[in-house]
């Protein structure tokens, strides 16, 4: 009941303090909430590390036998309550003190939707956790102390419900919400918790040589968890994403300070500073205040540290699997191995360069000297022992970063052992041991360590590139599905193989059409509109690089468009691609054919892509072969024809299967006299039967002569589009007009006719 | 019919009166070049034109397309250049200690081993030199615009000739010159009966240099003699069909004989004197007939005496070394004016045959829109015979290298660690080449240049003639998996069952790696390069394909070993829980490999 009074007063105090500077004028209400969540935190650190002398907390596994499932003082269901109460508490400060500095919707319906309900039910099961904690009910600092956090917890949601209960969630919110969630109760669970709701495992469960069961660790540790939270965070916010890797780290840290008496500062053989324990405090500083030399320390050196570890844990291989240690064990290096690179692969940090490796390897250089130091100058002075504060301390020896123990040599056989036995002894006043020192051993680690940690950066380089690329399609997929969408509502019921102009009977459109190159700021071509029907020769007219090849290209498939639209016979270029392709007929500016098939062979190929009955290719092929008298050479590889043979073979497959739009991009380049009238009589005839013919070219005359109209084009934009039989009636000759609106004066021209 | 009989007939006599009019104008060209030969026009060249076609044909041949010129990225490349020449010298001395600590050879043979060494790396080179030289030379894409500059055949050959000299170099330098320098630092540090000298390590690089040259000088000489077989190739194709086909009949005749020698009952331990003894003498005895090779090695590391323990130079090695220099200098004087002057001649002469011209009288075939590709690219892979023996010839081996190791290790009486280490291996040598043999997939829609972007103006969808691009792969590697599979069955070191998953699983893995290459080819396209510079031009996609195949190699062979010693170890009585983790994971591959290739092409294949 004291510890409800307690809480209770500590929620009507906050409470009543947030609630009144809330309604007053001039008080910046979210700093307000900062400092209230700062000093709550406080609280809960100074509680979870009470010294010895205001109760010392044990850890947890030496209270009660956890080899059976659900001990503790009171029944068994109270005290898995209990154990669950210390875990949703975890979970329920975390998110309620890190929200007002991540303010988001997110971040709102977590504190609101989970974080209250969990502190409420803390609240509720308060003394069956509290006694699960210390087992007895003792008025103590941290009696005091723990009513007081769980009381402010409770004020914090209520003022947060009571400022924000208009808020309306959506159901993205509320499903991303929840997933995280998820994560973050996965990750704060206690390490004792498995242990105290199954008891002890069968111990030949052994968690390591890669057997069984420490392959499920590594998969569920190291696999598993990074994919998920991958997926799930790529396409968040970047204070999301800190936000949500920050509570899953400090989540890990405090169940792994459980094990971490205060009293250990005075004793620094016990510190938790191996390479791994270093990440969980350094990691949360890094996503709160962003070092980055200190972050990509991190990442080069215990990224690959831990990995090591999760191959070749230290834990003892007769130590049942669900014990607090292994865990603790697991815990820690899964953080240490993959949240730096995740912070990498979510952009919260960018990739690092050779300068970042270069301080990381000053920073690895300092700690692996402090770390030799304490172990050697302790080790030394082991059994020693000095008072401090009144109390008495037994020096111990260490083994930070296993520069002390046979460990690693053991892996390595005789030579690794010999290795190790090389010590060079210094005797130190007062020690009873020597300062042994083992130069050889440790060098060779300090190297080894150094070079593979640099190899590491490459594969890391490798899974990024991997991520980003598939991001990338993830990204691509989305937006196709979405011009589908687009599409099928655009023709409103009918079928996706109907045009979706169903009256734009034969005909080429440009319908606002610019294409911008890949990397480039300009605009290949901009805003281009243009409109041609059945039975018209079109001429496109422009100088080199003006876009004429770029508007062909976007049209018959080669490059995609990147603005407007292009519409044949009323079928969407690039939603309908195979329609708008079964209507063209495209001859490129240069021919690119299969020089091993014949010729024949490879009119048929096409054909049977067009899919062209045998009676009408037999009877178009013996029309085209006569007409362009290939009659001794059809059958022949295309590799021994000429130039001009070529082309025709070119324009032969571009007309076998009859299109309605035949498009030439300077078809007549390199073919003699007798093969452009061949090619022109082509066109007249393919006009006249209703089609359209449109074809680029630099040869005015021709076009002057076969085309009914003709559009010239400049810099990417279109100029004019006009009949040319108009053009000749007002300048006398296609050849001035073209010349006059691409900008040579007249002045110029008779200039360099003289 | 009595149109093409003619016809046929007219070809084989054109050819022979072909023949005969190129040898007489070869020796009348000549005798007429000799004849001019000691004219000051003749012998002088022009030094710039020779320094400009170099230096053009130079960073051509050894720039890459992604190199930058930043002086941070060159100081890596160097360094990576270095680290590469020292891990081959380390592989060369660890293979070293492996022989000597094992005692394959006796110590005083390792100048034979060298001897032994150099002969096969100079025959080699030499082969790859008459190749390279003569498409350098004659049938390059350059020479079209080389020939037009006004300069003289000779800058324009002794160019050519020093390109060839600097790519050869290269090739030395990056295998030859390490593993040499491996050896010799071996024996100098660990052979106390005859060490080579330490000082020939720096030493080596002249004769080395010389080295080159002679191969180069070689094989621009054999290389007009190549050209005449290439011409006459192209003339009659059969020819080639037929040598190849001989030459390749021999050979797995010859490996089946030789397989069929090995004893049943190989017990190495028992006979390893036997075996080292007669090791020992062919050593001794191929470089006691190799006198050119001899004397060429003995000038790099000198010469044994009975007053001394070793090796050492002398005057005599060092009399060899000019010795096999002047020979090198009379042979580049014999090649500059024999080669030289038909050299003109031969690079302005087309390889290609007059074609035949046939009036029409074939007919129109219709094949389904799907299936045409098909059609299509056999007809291509038919009718370029590299391409198809090389999947031929890689299919077929496979089997063939699989019989003769397994024999070997049934012979071999080995512990139950050895026999998963011999599954190991055999898995290994099944998958690696079979992998690394789809590396040409990863160029396969690029190699089409621009016709590869006119098919995006056809109405397909490009799955269709991209598949049909992996036909050849995918077919062909089902049998050659089986026969492999059913040759590791019959020796019956596995269970039946398990074979037949561990077959299934290298057929995932087979397919998931084409699957992978071609995702590769068509997600970052050089069609632009091979319609430049044809089919030789450089693609980095075929070395990401090489290399990813050796990692899935070595990850697969291990995962063999690592989950069948499992078993072993837990005493089971079959493999197949071993086998059947392997198919999950093969089975993850293959559909992560064959999803991402449909994705892919949906997502990018139009855009790029």
């Amino acid at each position: 009941m004291l510890l409800y009074g307690i809480a209770a007063a500590s929620l009507v105090l906050f409470g009543i303090t947030l609630f009144i500077l809330s309604k007053v004028k001039n008080v910046n209400y979210t700093l307000l909430r900062r400092i209230i969540t700062l000093v709550v935190a406080g609280i809960f650190v100074v509680r979870y590390m009470s010294y010895r002398e205001l109760q010392l907390l044990e850890t947890y596994e030496t209270i009660y036998d956890f080899r059976i499932a659900g001990s503790g003082p009171s029944s068994s269901s109270l005290n898995i309550l209990g154990n669950f109460g210390i875990w949703f508490e975890i979970v329920g400060f975390l998110l309620i003190v890190t929200e007002p500095f991540f303010d988001s919707k997110i971040t709102k319906f977590l504190s609101m939707y989970v974080a209250a309900p969990l502190i409420l039910l803390c609240f509720a099961i308060m003394p069956y956790s509290y006694l699960m904690m210390r087992g007895n009910y003792d008025v103590t600092l941290t009696f005091v102390l723990y009513g007081i956090e769980i009381g402010a917890l409770v004020a914090l949601c209520a003022t947060k419900w009571l400022k924000d209960w208009k808020t309306k969630f959506y159901r993205p919110t509320i499903i991303k919400g929840l997933i995280a969630t998820l994560f973050f109760l996965i990750a704060a669970i206690p390490t004792f918790l498995p242990q105290s709701l199954f008891g002890q495992a069968p111990v030949l469960w052994h968690v390591k040589n890669l057997e069984f069961t420490h392959r499920i660790f590594i998969y569920t540790i190291i696999l598993i968890p990074p994919f998920f939270i991958y997926f799930f965070l790529r396409s968040q916010s970047k204070p999301f994403i800190r936000y949500t890797l920050l509570v899953i780290t400090l989540s890990v840290t405090i169940n792994f300070t459980a094990f971490t008496k205060y009293d250990a500062i005075f004793e620094p053989w016990r510190w938790p500073i191996h390479l791994c324990n270093t990440v969980l405090y350094v990691l949360p500083i890094c996503l709160i205040f962003k070092p980055k030399r200190l972050f990509y320390f991190t990442y080069f050196i215990n990224v690959f540290g831990a990995l090591f570890a999760i191959l070749m844990p230290n834990t003892n291989v007769n130590e049942n699997v669900l014990n607090p240690d292994i865990w603790r064990f697991w815990f820690n290096h899964g953080i240490a191995f993959w949240m730096p690179l995740l912070a990498v692969a979510l952009k919260i940090y960018e990739k690092p360069k050779l300068k970042q490796y270069f301080y990381s390897t000053i920073w690895f250089t300092c700690y692996f000297v402090l770390v030799l130091v304490i172990n050697s100058v302790f080790s030394a002075y082991k059994g020693v022992t000095f008072n401090l504060f009144g109390v008495t301390h037994i020096i111990g020896d260490s083994d930070f970063f296993f520069l002390n123990s046979d460990f690693l040599p053991d892996k390595f056989g005789e030579a690794g052992k010999n290795i190790y036995k090389m010590t060079v002894e210094i005797p130190l006043p007062g020690a009873p041991q020597p300062l042994i020192l083992r130069p050889a051993f440790q060098s060779i680690y300090f190297v080894a360590y150094f070079l593979l940690g640099f190899g590491m950066w490459f594969i890391y380089l490798l899974f990024y590139k991997i991520a980003d690329s598939h991001y990338e399609l993830h990204l691509k997929l989305r937006s196709i599905k979405f011009e589908r969408i687009a599409l099928e509502s655009k023709l409103d019921g009918r079928s996706l193989k109907e045009p979706m102009d169903a009256n734009a009977g034969i005909s080429y459109k440009l319908i606002h059409f610019s294409k911008k190159y890949a990397g480039r700021k300009v605009y290949a071509v901009k805003d281009a509109n243009l409109e041609v029907y059945g039975g018209e020769i079109f001429g496109f007219l422009g100088p080199n690089g003006a876009g004429k090849s770029t508007i062909i290209k976007s049209t018959v498939g080669i490059q995609p468009i990147s603005e407007g639209n292009i519409q044949i016979c009323g079928y969407d270029c690039s939603a309908q691609p195979i329609e708008t392709k079964s209507l063209i007929g495209f001859v490129p500016d240069h021919y690119a054919l299969y020089e091993k098939l014949s010729g024949r062979e490879y009119l048929n190929y096409i054909a049977d892509i067009y899919k062209v009955s045998k009676e009408d290719r037999d009877a178009r092929l013996a029309k085209y072969i006569k007409l362009f008298e290939l009659e001794q050479a059809i059958d022949n590889k295309i590799k021994t024809y000429s130039h001009g043979m070529k082309q025709k073979i070119t324009i032969m497959a571009a007309l076998i299967h009859d299109p309605k739009i035949w498009i030439l991009d300077e078809p007549l380049t390199g073919l003699d006299p007798q093969s452009i009238f061949q090619v022109k009589q082509c066109m007249i005839e393919h006009a006249k039967a209703g089609n359209i013919v449109f074809f680029s070219s630099h040869i005015i005359d021709i076009v002057e002569k076969l085309c009914s109209r003709i559009a010239i084009i400049k810099k990417g934009q279109i100029l004019c589009v006009r009949n040319t039989a108009d053009i000749e009636k007002e300048n006398g000759s296609l050849e001035t007009y073209y010349l006059d609106m691409i900008g040579d004066t007249v002045t110029e021209r008779k200039t360099n006719e003289k | 019919m009595k149109n093409s009989e003619t016809s046929k007939k007219n070809r084989f006599v054109n050819f022979f009166a072909k023949i005969k009019s190129n040898v007489k104008g070869y020796f009348d060209a000549t005798h007429i070049k000799f004849k001019k030969f000691f004219t000051k026009e003749n012998l002088s060249y022009d030094f710039d034109k020779y320094k400009a076609f170099t230096a053009l044909q130079a960073r051509e041949v050894f720039s890459k397309e992604s190199q930058s010129n930043e002086r941070k990225d060159k100081i890596i490349r160097i360094v990576l250049m270095i680290l590469k020449f020292v891990v081959v010298v380390g592989v060369a001395y660890a293979l070293c200690f492996v022989i000597g600590t094992f005692g394959v050879i006796l110590p005083k043979s390792f100048f034979s081993l060298f001897v032994f060494f150099t002969t096969i790396m100079f025959v080699l080179q030499l082969i790859s030199t008459i190749v390279s030289s003569t498409k350098n030379y004659y049938i390059s894409e350059d020479n079209k615009v080389l020939i037009t500059f006004p300069s003289k055949g000779a800058s324009l050959f002794l160019s050519k000739m020093t390109i060839e000299y600097l790519k050869q170099l290269k090739n030395t330098v990056d295998f030859y010159l390490p593993v040499s320098i491996g050896i010799i630092i071996y024996t100098a540090l660990t052979n106390p009966l005859s060490p080579l000298p330490l000082y020939s390590v720096v030493w080596i690089v002249f004769p080395v240099i010389v080295m080159v040259a002679i191969i180069v000088l070689l094989g621009s000489l054999i290389s007009v003699l190549y050209l005449q077989y290439l011409r006459l190739v192209k003339i009659v194709p059969a020819v080639r069909l037929v040598l190849v086909g001989a030459i390749f009949a021999l050979i797995i005749y010859g490996a089946v004989l030789l397989i069929g020698l090995i004893p049943p009952d190989l017990n190495l331990l028992n006979t390893w004197n036997t075996i080292r003894a007669n090791i020992d003498s062919f050593l001794n005895t191929f470089s006691n007939v190799m006198v050119p090779v001899s004397w060429f090695c003995n000038s790099i590391v000198g010469v044994t005496s009975p007053s001394y323990k070793g090796y050492r130079l002398n005057g005599a090695c060092f009399g060899k070394f000019f010795a096999v220099l002047g020979c090198t200098i009379v042979l580049f004087f014999i090649v500059f004016f024999v080669v030289k002057a038909l050299f003109l001649h031969m690079m302005t002469k087309s390889v290609d045959y007059e074609k035949v011209n046939e009036k029409a009288h074939h007919r129109n075939h219709v094949h389904h829109k799907h299936s045409t590709f098909a059609f299509k690219e056999l007809k291509i892979s038919f009718r370029t015979f590299e391409v198809s023996a090389t999947y031929i010839v890689t299919y077929v081996l496979i089997p063939l290298l699989i019989y003769l190791i397994c024999k070997i290790f049934d012979a071999i009486n080995t512990s139950m660690k050895g026999n998963m280490l011999s599954i190991m291996f055999i898995v290994l040598l099944i998958v690696l080449p079979l992998l690394a043999s789809n590396a040409p997939l990863a160029s396969a829609y690029s190699r089409e240049g621009h016709a590869g972007y006119i098919k995006k103006t056809k109405p397909i969808q490009p799955t269709t003639p991209m598949l049909s691009k992996l036909l050849f792969n995918l077919i062909l590697s089902i049998p050659s998996i089986f026969v492999s599979m059913y040759i590791v069955g019959i020796f019956g070191k596995i269970d039946i069952g398990t074979v037949i998953i561990v077959g299934v699983c290298v057929l995932l893995l087979q397919y998931a790696h084409i699957f992978y290459s071609s995702t590769l080819d068509f997600v970052n396209p050089k069609n632009e390069n091979y319609q430049i510079e044809g089919q030789n031009a450089k693609n980095s996609n075929e070395n990401i394909s090489t290399v990813v195949a050796f990692v899935i190699s070595f990850l697969f062979a291990f995962l063999v070993f690592f989950f069948f010693q499992e078993q072993v170890l837990a005493h089971a009585e079959t493999f197949l829980p071993a086998a059947i983790r392997l198919l999950i994971i093969c089975i993850l591959t293959f559909g992560s490999c064959l999803l991402l290739y449909f994705l892919k092409m949906k997502a990018y294949f139009m855009e790029k």
